[in-house]
């Protein structure tokens, strides 16, 4: 049991341990004499905030360094006790340490040496407190000052005399202090006015920030002096106060002393700031926030060329901005308004500036700092007379435009990029000029090498803080199909530097707009629109001559077959840059164009479309996919309808009766055999069109014999075709005007057979050629015995053509 | 840790009932003191204009500094006793410029003073060939030491461009101080 008891109570006191480690891990890790930094002693924001602690944080704090007064001197000191020590010097008990001390600041009256506190009195840690806030001195320096002066903050046993010179004020190392200024309240009030007052005249005492400053190691001027460059004013306040610099004895005594040459009023200053409230320093360095209204400040403090040093503050307020500059990774340390009073406000921060030491202007973009050139970037001349040839027209000489930096080093952390060119590439990949003040987009990157630039050098992609430029009106150099937001599509022709309307959504799509067309993001075009001259059409032709029909982004080259369009299309000249941008597709004699909405085929034929009715009429017409050219639906329908197109071979019933096409012309079928014989197919007849017979008027009766344009002979039957010789022909006593002329398609449709001999069959007989005449073969041997051959069955106008003989036994 | 215990609390079943009172007190504590150390954590940050990386360090001196107190405690005795005697008025002045320049008004010059706190700095301004400028300043209060008061040389009272030589003397009842010299360049336009 005893064993278990020790082990909780063990464990009890492990996560106390660590509970306190916790608790702890907040405090301030002592600092080394190697973290010295003789001209940045504290900064600036860490030494102006009033506002680090409040009056019971003070008096907790001044409690906690004095857990025990030894007001009655019983502690020994000196061989004796403090009390007898102290009595021998006139000192009065009871001590009053400096938690417990009140003072009236009017009378002065305090409760040191046994005195009752005085009416109206305040403690010190109100003393301190009300006077952090009435010159706008942190507190914790006062605290430190304290402590590093007379040691009052830890002292058990503090003496009056320490009181009368609290924070040395007019108290020099090797003379008595100046009475002047003694008393707690004297000392206090007096150190922190001077501390206000080396910041608000920065330039009027020994140690100046922003230059490098002679500082002594010791009031003993034999002990050396070394050249430090103070950083900031805080640092040359601390070395106005107490001008002597730890030498490194002291530094690497850091807890104790040095040689004779030391000097502890500073390093104390700054080990005790470390130990007490954290580092003096802060990795805070340019942006303040206040705490009363959120306004984030640009702060910069530096000493300019000729010599004065300011302290400056601007405004930022947009993001843009904290971009420009490289600030974005930048801590921000909340101030008090009383901090941010003390820069001088320089208004609203933009993206160009300067320094005193700079000839050029810096123009700020992306954490790049691009200085500008010359005048020709200015929008004014010195004298305030307008530049007109100004590329930029940035408003040079305008402090509400362009800031002055204090010294050099806010600017130069920005890294150095060069001259502000006369061209930028804003955040939407356009590219502008920049002339007379504004922006002139341009078309794109062919007209940006036309114009002679180079990618790599002439432009940079900007912010889009720096290019609200107004706009100027868009630079082409060449041919081209422009789309400006919220204007008719325009192709501009950079020949007349005309634009065209681009009209109707038929056309923007015949044109594939929204495929090469660029869509230029804003109105560029100035204030003025451009002029739009005729709309764009479809019907396309250019400076030679060449005609197309434009459909779905491409060009339909129909400069041959012109005159199967209307007479009356208008022929629009377009800029051959913008056909150019159009791919261009053949058209031929063998072409057919194919509605793309409705699917329609259509033949071009002297200014009409012609329809193509069926597959049959496809297929003989020996179309295939290879045939067709799309055609927008709506271009179409501009070219008025004309006749069916039927193929060779196709038939057509009208009121006179069936007709089959043959090229221009049609044949009249006589009877239902010729439908066989010719091998025709009635399932794709067209019926009912009698406008088909004034297309494909009729060239007689369709016929047996057929002859083709090239004056073959062929006896047409059971759908096949049979060459006959010309002999052969006088033999049966046939003649060339007994043959109907065919289409070649119609002739190359009928397969072809045997060639026409001596027998054919007719209604079941066969009969023999002889004399120019046809015999019939009455017995089998008879036909046997003349040698027999191919019997191919004729057609009835066949058979009536040739002269009837004797029959053969 | 918590499994460290369970470990033990295991093994040794039978003082579980020890042992459990003990850990939920140890925790109920750990969780109120945490409790309230964040809440007077975020008071502190709730001060307006607290720096984020402030902190106050509440504990009792350390030995050094009880040991850097004892120093600056014989230091102080050391002045009070001092400043007792101070009477005979017998204490050594030292000076030291700290920086000469000229700006638009004229010649500046910033020193230090340690030894007195009341008198006249003398400057006097000398180059060949020239005569001397002499000009008496104030000694005023400036922190811990002292300093001569606003002291300028105006241009117009410097003759001639060229190097001079700045020398700075304190007088005090009747006394002087050793001289301390610099030089500034000095060009007029």
């Amino acid at each position: 049991m005893k064993k278990i008891n020790y082990i909780s109570k063990r464990l009890l006191l492990v996560l106390l341990a660590i509970l306190l480690a916790c608790v702890n891990n907040e405090q301030a890790l002592a600092v080394t004499g190697a973290n010295w930094v003789a001209g940045n002693i504290t900064d600036d924001i860490v030494f102006y905030n009033n506002n680090s602690m409040t009056v019971s944080q003070i008096q907790d704090f001044l409690n906690s360094k004095v857990p025990t007064c030894d007001s009655w001197g019983a502690g020994s000191y000196a061989g004796t006790t403090r009390r007898a020590y102290g009595e021998a010097r006139g000192i009065t008990y009871p001590l009053t340490c400096l938690k417990d001390y009140y003072e009236n600041t009017s009378t002065l009256e305090n409760n040191l040496s046994g005195n009752s506190i005085p009416n109206g009195a305040i403690s010190a840690a109100q003393i301190i407190k009300d006077t952090a806030n009435t010159y706008n001195i942190n507190p914790q320096a006062l605290i430190v000052l304290l402590q590093k002066e007379q040691g009052l903050v830890t002292d058990d046993w503090p003496w009056p005399y320490q009181y009368k010179a609290a924070t040395g004020y007019g108290c020099p190392d090797t003379a008595a202090c100046d009475a002047d200024y003694y008393g707690f309240y004297n000392q206090v009030n007096s150190a922190a006015w001077q501390f206000r007052y080396y910041a608000n005249n920065p330039n009027s005492y020994n140690h100046i920030s922003g230059q490098y400053n002679n500082i002594l190691y010791n009031p003993n001027s034999s002990c050396g002096s070394s050249s430090v460059y103070i950083q900031n004013q805080a640092t040359a306040s601390l070395y106005n106060y107490t001008p002597y610099q730890p030498n490194q004895a002291a530094l690497d005594n850091l807890y104790s002393t040095g040689d004779s040459c030391s000097s502890y009023g500073n390093r104390n200053y700054w080990r005790y700031f470390n130990d007490w409230f954290g580092s003096t320093t802060t990795s805070s360095k340019w942006l303040r926030q206040s705490t009363a209204d959120g306004q984030v400040w640009l702060v910069v403090q530096g000493t300019n060329k000729d010599g004065t040093y300011e302290s400056k503050k601007w405004r930022l307020t947009s993001w843009d901005i904290y971009l420009a500059y490289g600030l974005q990774y930048e801590p921000v340390a909340w101030v008090s308004e009383d901090y941010l009073s003390s820069f001088t406000d320089d208004g609203t921060l933009g993206t160009v500036s300067t320094s005193k030491s700079y000839n050029e202007f810096q123009f700020m973009d992306n954490n790049r700092r691009y200085y500008i050139p010359g005048i020709e970037y200015c929008k004014y001349y010195l004298d305030g007379t307008e530049n007109t040839t100004t590329n930029w027209g940035i408003d040079c000489f305008n402090t509400n435009v362009v800031k002055t930096f204090p010294g050099d080093e806010f600017l130069e952390r920005v890294p150095g990029a060069g001259q502000l060119k006369s061209l930028f590439t804003a955040s939407n990949n356009v590219t502008y000029l920049l002339s007379g003040g504004k922006k002139w987009p341009m078309y794109d990157s062919q007209t940006f090498l036309d114009m002679g630039y180079n990618w790599s050098t002439d432009t940079t992609t900007m912010q889009d803080i720096n290019t609200q430029q107004p706009l100027g009106k868009l630079l082409i150099s060449h041919d081209a199909l422009v789309w400006f937001t919220g204007t008719p599509l325009l192709i501009y022709d950079s020949s007349t530097k005309q634009y065209h309307d681009v009209g109707t959504y038929e056309t923007f799509n015949a044109w594939g707009l929204s495929k090469i067309a660029k869509s230029v993001p804003t109105s560029s075009y100035d204030t003025t629109p451009p002029t739009i001259y005729s709309a764009l059409s479809v019907w396309a032709t250019d400076s030679n001559g060449h005609k197309y029909i434009v459909d779905n982004g491409r060009k339909i080259d129909v400069t041959n077959y012109a005159d199967e369009l209307p007479a009356d299309i208008t022929w629009q000249t377009i800029a051959q840059g913008a056909l150019n941008n159009l791919s261009t597709t053949s058209y031929d004699d063998n072409s057919y164009v194919w509605d793309r909405e409705t699917g329609a085929v259509y033949k071009l034929d002297n200014g009409t479309k012609r329809w193509v009715p069926n597959w049959g009429n496809f297929v003989g017409l020996g179309l295939s996919i290879g045939n067709l050219t799309q055609v927008a639906d709506a271009t179409l329908s501009q070219i008025p309808d004309g006749n069916q197109k039927l193929a060779d071979g196709s038939l057509f019933l009208t009121s006179t009766g069936i007709y089959m096409v043959s090229g221009e012309t049609s044949y009249h079928v006589p009877t239902w055999d010729y439908i066989s014989t010719f091998n025709l197919d009635t399932g794709y007849m067209i019926q009912g069109n009698e406008a088909l017979s004034t297309e494909y008027p009729s060239a007689g009766e369709l016929s047996g014999a057929i002859k083709s344009n090239d004056g073959s002979h062929y006896i047409v039957a059971s759908g096949n075709r049979h060459y006959i010789s010309e002999s052969t022909m006088a033999a049966w006593g046939l003649t060339d005007s007994d043959f109907i002329l065919v289409s070649d398609s119609n002739i190359n449709r009928l397969n072809k057979s045997v060639d026409f001999d001596k027998f054919f069959l007719y209604n079941g007989d066969v009969y023999y050629y002889g004399n120019g005449q046809k015999h019939h073969i009455l017995s089998y041997e008879t036909y046997c015995s003349l040698g027999s051959g191919y019997l191919p069955q004729i057609a009835a106008d066949v058979f009536e053509a040739i002269p009837l003989g004797d029959p053969i036994e | 840790m918590f499994l460290v215990v369970m470990k033990i609390t295991k093994a040794r079943l039978p003082q579980k009932k020890i042992l459990i009172p003990i850990l939920a007190v140890v925790l109920i504590a750990a969780s109120i003191l945490s409790y309230y150390l964040y809440s007077n954590s975020k008071k502190d940050e709730g001060q307006i204009g607290m720096l984020p990386d402030t902190t106050i360090n509440y504990d009792p001196p350390t030995d050094e500094e009880l040991k850097d107190a004892a120093q600056q405690k014989e230091a102080s005795i050391t002045a009070y006793e001092k400043s007792l005697n101070d009477s005979s008025g017998e204490t050594t002045i030292t000076t030291f410029i700290s920086r000469v320049f000229q700006d638009p008004s004229g010649v500046n010059i910033r020193a230090v003073i340690d030894g007195t706190t009341s008198g006249e700095c003398i400057i006097k301004l000398s180059m060949s060939g020239q005569a001397d400028i002499t000009k008496s300043f104030s000694v005023v209060v400036n922190g811990t030491t002292y300093t001569c008061k606003d002291a300028l040389i105006p241009i117009a009272e410097i003759p001639a461009s060229g190097t001079w030589e700045v020398s700075l003397t304190i007088n005090k009842d009747g006394g002087q101080s050793t001289p301390v010299t610099s030089s500034v360049e000095v060009t007029r336009s």
